[in-house]
Protein backbone atom coordinates (compact mmCIF):
# COMPACT_ATOMS: atom_id res chain seq x y z
CA UNK A 1 0.00 0.00 0.00
CA UNK A 2 2.96 2.49 0.82
CA UNK A 3 3.95 1.78 -2.94
CA UNK A 4 0.40 2.38 -4.08
CA UNK A 5 0.47 5.88 -1.98
CA UNK A 6 4.22 6.85 -3.46
CA UNK A 7 3.45 5.88 -7.27
CA UNK A 8 0.40 7.89 -6.79
CA UNK A 9 1.79 10.81 -5.23
CA UNK A 10 4.61 10.61 -7.75
CA UNK A 11 1.84 10.64 -11.07
CA UNK A 12 0.38 13.55 -9.18
CA UNK A 13 3.35 15.64 -8.55
CA UNK A 14 4.10 15.36 -12.75
CA UNK A 15 1.23 16.18 -13.59
CA UNK A 16 0.92 18.97 -11.65
CA UNK A 17 4.48 19.86 -12.87
CA UNK A 18 3.13 19.21 -16.42
CA UNK A 19 0.45 21.10 -16.41
CA UNK A 20 2.47 24.17 -15.35
CA UNK A 21 5.26 23.73 -17.98
CA UNK A 22 1.97 23.69 -20.43
CA UNK A 23 0.30 27.18 -18.66
CA UNK A 24 3.97 28.58 -18.63
CA UNK A 25 4.68 27.81 -22.31
CA UNK A 26 1.67 29.18 -22.92
CA UNK A 27 1.80 32.22 -21.32
CA UNK A 28 5.94 32.94 -22.21
CA UNK A 29 4.49 32.73 -26.21
CA UNK A 30 1.62 34.83 -26.07
CA UNK A 31 3.87 37.81 -24.18
CA UNK A 32 6.48 37.02 -27.04
CA UNK A 33 3.76 37.18 -29.78
CA UNK A 34 2.47 40.48 -28.37
CA UNK A 35 5.96 41.73 -28.18
CA UNK A 36 6.25 41.31 -31.88
CA UNK A 37 2.73 42.78 -32.59
CA UNK A 38 3.87 45.84 -30.97
CA UNK A 39 7.22 46.23 -32.61
CA UNK A 40 5.76 46.05 -35.82
CA UNK A 41 2.52 48.51 -35.01
CA UNK A 42 5.48 51.05 -33.35
CA UNK A 43 7.60 50.45 -36.62
CA UNK A 44 4.36 51.03 -38.78
CA UNK A 45 3.85 54.47 -36.77
CA UNK A 46 7.53 55.51 -37.19
CA UNK A 47 8.41 55.23 -33.09
CA UNK A 48 11.28 53.87 -33.40
CA UNK A 49 12.06 54.66 -29.84
CA UNK A 50 9.57 52.08 -28.61
CA UNK A 51 10.02 49.77 -31.78
CA UNK A 52 14.13 49.56 -29.93
CA UNK A 53 12.41 49.38 -26.66
CA UNK A 54 10.04 46.14 -27.56
CA UNK A 55 13.01 44.26 -29.47
CA UNK A 56 14.99 44.59 -26.42
CA UNK A 57 11.94 42.95 -24.21
CA UNK A 58 10.96 40.36 -26.62
CA UNK A 59 15.15 39.49 -26.54
CA UNK A 60 14.23 39.31 -22.50
CA UNK A 61 11.93 37.09 -22.50
CA UNK A 62 13.41 34.43 -24.92
CA UNK A 63 16.16 35.04 -23.19
CA UNK A 64 14.60 33.85 -19.90
CA UNK A 65 12.88 31.47 -21.76
CA UNK A 66 15.75 29.75 -22.84
CA UNK A 67 17.35 29.33 -19.19
CA UNK A 68 14.37 27.05 -18.55
CA UNK A 69 15.17 25.05 -21.57
CA UNK A 70 13.29 22.01 -20.40
CA UNK A 71 10.51 24.15 -21.65
CA UNK A 72 11.71 23.68 -25.20
CA UNK A 73 11.48 20.35 -26.80
CA UNK A 74 13.21 21.04 -30.04
CA UNK A 75 16.74 23.14 -30.14
CA UNK A 76 17.10 23.30 -33.91
CA UNK A 77 13.92 25.33 -33.50
CA UNK A 78 15.21 26.86 -30.74
CA UNK A 79 18.45 28.14 -32.52
CA UNK A 80 15.69 29.43 -35.49
CA UNK A 81 13.85 31.40 -33.03
CA UNK A 82 16.78 33.06 -31.54
CA UNK A 83 18.42 34.16 -34.85
CA UNK A 84 14.76 35.68 -36.08
CA UNK A 85 14.61 37.88 -32.63
CA UNK A 86 18.13 38.91 -33.42
CA UNK A 87 17.40 40.27 -37.09
CA UNK A 88 14.28 41.68 -35.45
CA UNK A 89 16.44 43.39 -33.13
CA UNK A 90 18.83 44.32 -35.76
CA UNK A 91 16.45 45.62 -38.42
CA UNK A 92 14.73 47.76 -35.36
CA UNK A 93 18.00 49.59 -35.12
CA UNK A 94 18.49 49.86 -38.80
CA UNK A 95 15.10 51.15 -39.14
CA UNK A 96 15.41 48.51 -41.76
CA UNK A 97 11.78 47.54 -43.50
CA UNK A 98 12.82 44.07 -43.78
CA UNK A 99 11.57 44.01 -39.81
CA UNK A 100 8.14 42.68 -41.14
CA UNK A 101 9.64 39.71 -42.74
CA UNK A 102 11.26 38.80 -39.70
CA UNK A 103 8.25 39.32 -37.37
CA UNK A 104 5.89 36.75 -39.28
CA UNK A 105 8.97 34.82 -39.65
CA UNK A 106 9.05 35.07 -35.39
CA UNK A 107 5.18 34.68 -35.07
CA UNK A 108 5.19 31.86 -36.93
CA UNK A 109 7.93 30.01 -34.75
CA UNK A 110 6.56 31.12 -31.82
CA UNK A 111 3.02 29.78 -32.68
CA UNK A 112 4.97 26.46 -33.60
CA UNK A 113 6.48 26.49 -30.17
CA UNK A 114 3.39 27.02 -28.33
CA UNK A 115 1.71 24.68 -30.20
CA UNK A 116 4.74 21.75 -29.28
CA UNK A 117 3.51 22.25 -25.29
CA UNK A 118 -0.17 22.00 -25.60
CA UNK A 119 -1.47 18.09 -26.00
CA UNK A 120 -3.99 17.88 -28.39
CA UNK A 121 -5.50 15.51 -29.45
CA UNK A 122 -4.36 15.02 -33.17
CA UNK A 123 -0.67 15.77 -31.44
CA UNK A 124 -1.37 12.99 -29.44
CA UNK A 125 -2.15 10.58 -31.98
CA UNK B 1 30.44 15.19 -21.84
CA UNK B 2 29.93 15.99 -18.14
CA UNK B 3 25.96 16.14 -19.16
CA UNK B 4 26.22 13.08 -20.29
CA UNK B 5 28.08 11.64 -17.30
CA UNK B 6 25.43 13.54 -14.84
CA UNK B 7 22.43 11.98 -16.99
CA UNK B 8 23.51 8.80 -16.63
CA UNK B 9 24.52 8.64 -12.92
CA UNK B 10 20.91 10.09 -12.19
CA UNK B 11 19.38 7.86 -14.56
CA UNK B 12 20.80 5.07 -12.73
CA UNK B 13 19.69 6.46 -9.54
CA UNK B 14 16.39 6.82 -10.96
CA UNK B 15 15.72 3.26 -12.31
CA UNK B 16 17.29 1.95 -9.69
CA UNK B 17 15.00 3.61 -7.55
CA UNK B 18 11.87 2.58 -9.92
CA UNK B 19 12.45 -1.02 -9.84
CA UNK B 20 12.47 -1.34 -6.14
CA UNK B 21 8.96 0.59 -6.20
CA UNK B 22 7.88 -2.07 -8.31
CA UNK B 23 9.10 -4.74 -5.79
CA UNK B 24 10.02 -7.87 -6.23
CA UNK B 25 7.28 -9.40 -8.73
CA UNK B 26 9.54 -7.29 -11.20
CA UNK B 27 12.45 -9.16 -10.62
CA UNK B 28 11.20 -12.44 -11.40
CA UNK B 29 8.86 -13.78 -14.30
CA UNK B 30 7.74 -11.34 -16.29
CA UNK B 31 4.31 -11.01 -16.67
CA UNK B 32 2.98 -9.20 -19.92
CA UNK B 33 2.22 -5.46 -18.37
CA UNK B 34 5.65 -5.92 -16.44
CA UNK B 35 7.73 -6.97 -19.87
CA UNK B 36 6.25 -4.06 -21.63
CA UNK B 37 7.31 -1.56 -19.05
CA UNK B 38 11.11 -2.92 -18.67
CA UNK B 39 11.38 -2.64 -22.51
CA UNK B 40 10.23 0.92 -22.55
CA UNK B 41 11.74 1.49 -19.57
CA UNK B 42 15.04 0.32 -21.10
CA UNK B 43 14.44 2.39 -24.77
CA UNK B 44 13.72 5.62 -22.67
CA UNK B 45 16.42 5.98 -20.53
CA UNK B 46 19.05 5.58 -23.38
CA UNK B 47 17.74 8.64 -25.25
CA UNK B 48 19.33 11.37 -22.54
CA UNK B 49 22.36 9.36 -21.61
CA UNK B 50 22.98 9.19 -25.70
CA UNK B 51 21.68 12.72 -26.22
CA UNK B 52 22.69 14.81 -24.04
CA UNK B 53 20.66 17.99 -25.41
CA UNK B 54 17.29 16.28 -24.53
CA UNK B 55 16.69 17.53 -21.31
CA UNK B 56 16.74 14.74 -18.10
CA UNK B 57 12.99 15.20 -17.52
CA UNK B 58 12.46 14.13 -21.13
CA UNK B 59 13.34 10.32 -19.57
CA UNK B 60 12.88 10.66 -15.85
CA UNK B 61 9.03 11.35 -16.07
CA UNK B 62 8.14 8.59 -18.83
CA UNK B 63 10.05 6.21 -16.51
CA UNK B 64 8.41 7.21 -13.38
CA UNK B 65 4.87 7.42 -15.32
CA UNK B 66 5.41 3.43 -17.01
CA UNK B 67 6.29 2.45 -13.28
CA UNK B 68 3.55 4.55 -11.20
CA UNK B 69 0.72 3.00 -14.08
CA UNK B 70 1.89 -0.14 -13.57
CA UNK B 71 2.08 -0.04 -9.80
CA UNK B 72 -2.01 1.52 -9.71
CA UNK B 73 -2.46 -1.48 -11.90
CA UNK B 74 -1.38 -4.15 -9.79
CA UNK B 75 -3.16 -2.57 -7.06
CA UNK B 76 -6.21 -2.79 -9.47
CA UNK B 77 -5.62 -6.27 -10.07
CA UNK B 78 -5.10 -7.60 -6.36
CA UNK B 79 -9.08 -6.19 -5.76
CA UNK B 80 -10.29 -7.32 -8.82
CA UNK B 81 -9.79 -11.36 -9.98
CA UNK B 82 -11.61 -10.42 -13.57
CA UNK B 83 -9.32 -7.28 -14.09
CA UNK B 84 -6.26 -9.89 -13.64
CA UNK B 85 -7.49 -11.88 -15.79
CA UNK B 86 -8.03 -9.28 -18.48
CA UNK B 87 -4.46 -8.06 -17.93
CA UNK B 88 -1.95 -10.96 -17.86
CA UNK B 89 -4.54 -13.68 -18.72
CA UNK B 90 -5.17 -16.87 -16.90
CA UNK B 91 -2.92 -20.22 -16.49
CA UNK B 92 -4.40 -22.58 -19.14
CA UNK B 93 -4.20 -26.51 -18.37
CA UNK B 94 -2.66 -28.14 -22.15
CA UNK B 95 -2.26 -31.78 -20.67
CA UNK B 96 -4.66 -33.15 -18.58
CA UNK B 97 -4.36 -36.36 -17.16
CA UNK B 98 -2.16 -37.82 -19.44
CA UNK B 99 -3.98 -36.49 -22.62
CA UNK B 100 -3.18 -33.30 -24.41
CA UNK B 101 -5.65 -30.62 -25.26
CA UNK B 102 -4.70 -29.91 -28.84
CA UNK B 103 -6.95 -27.30 -29.26
CA UNK B 104 -5.72 -25.68 -26.06
CA UNK B 105 -2.22 -26.23 -27.56
CA UNK B 106 -3.48 -24.55 -30.97
CA UNK B 107 -5.24 -21.79 -29.26
CA UNK B 108 -2.46 -20.52 -27.28
CA UNK B 109 0.42 -21.21 -30.90
CA UNK B 110 2.34 -23.87 -28.58
CA UNK B 111 3.64 -26.09 -30.94
CA UNK B 112 4.74 -29.72 -29.78
CA UNK B 113 8.54 -28.97 -30.30
CA UNK B 114 7.79 -25.72 -27.52
CA UNK B 115 5.99 -28.91 -25.44
CA UNK B 116 8.78 -30.89 -25.21
CA UNK B 117 11.49 -28.86 -25.25
CA UNK B 118 9.96 -27.45 -21.89
CA UNK B 119 9.37 -31.03 -20.50
CA UNK B 120 13.45 -31.55 -21.12
CA UNK B 121 13.78 -28.33 -19.31
CA UNK B 122 12.41 -29.93 -16.02
CA UNK B 123 14.30 -33.51 -16.78
CA UNK B 124 10.97 -35.06 -18.11
CA UNK B 125 11.99 -36.94 -21.06
CA UNK B 126 8.91 -39.30 -22.00
CA UNK B 127 5.77 -37.66 -22.59
CA UNK B 128 4.03 -40.57 -20.74
CA UNK B 129 5.17 -39.56 -17.21
CA UNK B 130 3.22 -36.15 -17.64
CA UNK B 131 -0.21 -36.22 -15.54
CA UNK B 132 -0.76 -32.70 -16.14
CA UNK B 133 0.71 -29.44 -18.08
CA UNK B 134 -0.35 -25.96 -17.29
CA UNK B 135 1.30 -22.81 -19.16
CA UNK B 136 1.30 -20.02 -16.45
CA UNK B 137 0.79 -16.33 -17.24
CA UNK B 138 4.57 -16.15 -17.80
CA UNK B 139 4.40 -18.46 -20.93
CA UNK B 140 6.25 -21.06 -18.35
CA UNK B 141 5.05 -24.52 -18.49
CA UNK B 142 5.34 -26.22 -15.15
CA UNK B 143 4.31 -30.59 -15.56
CA UNK B 144 3.14 -32.65 -12.55
CA UNK B 145 4.11 -36.20 -12.89
CA UNK B 146 1.89 -39.07 -12.61
CA UNK B 147 1.96 -40.72 -9.37
CA UNK B 148 3.88 -43.47 -10.49
CA UNK B 149 7.36 -41.34 -11.90
CA UNK B 150 7.53 -39.46 -8.49
CA UNK B 151 9.75 -39.78 -5.81
CA UNK B 152 7.87 -41.23 -2.61
CA UNK B 153 7.47 -39.56 0.11
CA UNK B 154 6.76 -39.95 3.57
CA UNK B 155 3.47 -39.38 3.01
CA UNK B 156 2.81 -41.43 0.11
CA UNK B 157 4.38 -44.22 1.81
CA UNK B 158 1.45 -43.82 4.99
CA UNK B 159 -1.32 -43.53 2.20
CA UNK B 160 0.22 -46.73 1.10
CA UNK B 161 0.55 -45.33 -2.91
CA UNK B 162 -3.17 -43.71 -3.82
CA UNK B 163 -2.93 -41.39 -6.75
CA UNK B 164 -4.87 -38.12 -6.41
CA UNK B 165 -5.15 -35.35 -8.78
CA UNK B 166 -3.20 -32.58 -8.27
CA UNK B 167 -5.56 -29.64 -6.32
CA UNK B 168 -7.00 -26.86 -7.90
CA UNK B 169 -7.87 -23.63 -6.92
CA UNK B 170 -11.79 -23.30 -6.26
CA UNK B 171 -12.36 -19.62 -3.72
CA UNK B 172 -9.62 -17.04 -4.25
CA UNK B 173 -9.90 -14.04 -2.19
CA UNK B 174 -13.68 -15.15 -1.53
CA UNK B 175 -14.78 -15.56 -5.17
CA UNK B 176 -15.74 -18.82 -6.40
CA UNK B 177 -14.11 -20.26 -9.47
CA UNK B 178 -17.43 -21.83 -10.79
CA UNK B 179 -15.11 -23.52 -13.89
CA UNK B 180 -12.43 -24.91 -11.87
CA UNK B 181 -14.86 -26.79 -9.84
CA UNK B 182 -16.85 -27.87 -13.37
CA UNK B 183 -13.26 -29.53 -13.99
CA UNK B 184 -13.22 -31.28 -10.89
CA UNK B 185 -16.52 -32.60 -11.37
CA UNK B 186 -17.97 -30.86 -8.01
CA UNK B 187 -21.07 -28.71 -7.95
CA UNK B 188 -21.60 -25.51 -6.03
CA UNK B 189 -23.75 -27.72 -3.98
CA UNK B 190 -20.76 -29.56 -2.56
CA UNK B 191 -18.69 -26.37 -2.32
CA UNK B 192 -21.61 -24.88 -0.13
CA UNK B 193 -21.58 -28.08 1.99
CA UNK B 194 -17.87 -27.77 2.62
CA UNK B 195 -17.97 -23.93 3.95
CA UNK B 196 -20.88 -25.03 6.17
CA UNK B 197 -18.59 -27.66 7.07
CA UNK B 198 -16.04 -25.12 8.54
CA UNK B 199 -18.62 -22.20 9.25
CA UNK B 200 -17.67 -19.80 6.92
CA UNK B 201 -19.51 -18.12 3.89
CA UNK B 202 -17.47 -18.05 0.47
CA UNK B 203 -16.53 -14.21 1.37
CA UNK B 204 -14.45 -15.23 3.45
CA UNK B 205 -12.35 -17.63 2.05
CA UNK B 206 -9.17 -15.90 1.39
CA UNK B 207 -7.66 -19.48 -0.76
CA UNK B 208 -9.67 -23.21 -1.06
CA UNK B 209 -7.96 -25.58 -2.91
CA UNK B 210 -9.80 -29.03 -3.79
CA UNK B 211 -9.22 -31.86 -5.65
CA UNK B 212 -10.85 -34.86 -7.05
CA UNK B 213 -11.50 -36.61 -4.31
CA UNK B 214 -12.87 -33.75 -2.85
CA UNK B 215 -9.92 -33.02 -0.30
CA UNK B 216 -9.53 -29.63 0.89
CA UNK B 217 -7.47 -26.81 1.92
CA UNK B 218 -8.96 -23.83 3.02
CA UNK B 219 -7.39 -20.91 4.20
CA UNK B 220 -9.66 -17.99 6.13
CA UNK B 221 -9.35 -14.43 5.30
CA UNK B 222 -7.17 -12.61 8.09
CA UNK B 223 -6.03 -15.99 9.37
CA UNK B 224 -2.09 -15.09 9.26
Amino acid sequence: MNRLAVSISILAVMSVGCAASVAVSCHVTDRMEDMVDNIEDAFHRGDMKRCNKAAEELSDIWEDMLHYSILITDLGHAVEITSSIAEISSFAEMENEEIYAACDRAQAQIELLRSAAVPTFWKII
Amino acid sequence: MAVVLIHAIILYVVITFSLRLMGKRQLGELQPSELVVTILISNIASIPVEEPSVPLLMGIVPIFTLVCIDLILSAVMVGSPRFRRLIIGSPRVIISEGVILQKEMKRLRYTVDDLVEAMREQQIFDLGEVYYAIVETTGKINFMQRKDFQPATRADVERGGSTSDPPSVVIRDGVADDEQLKLLGLGKCWLNEKLRENSVSAKQVFLMTADKNGAVILIKKGAN
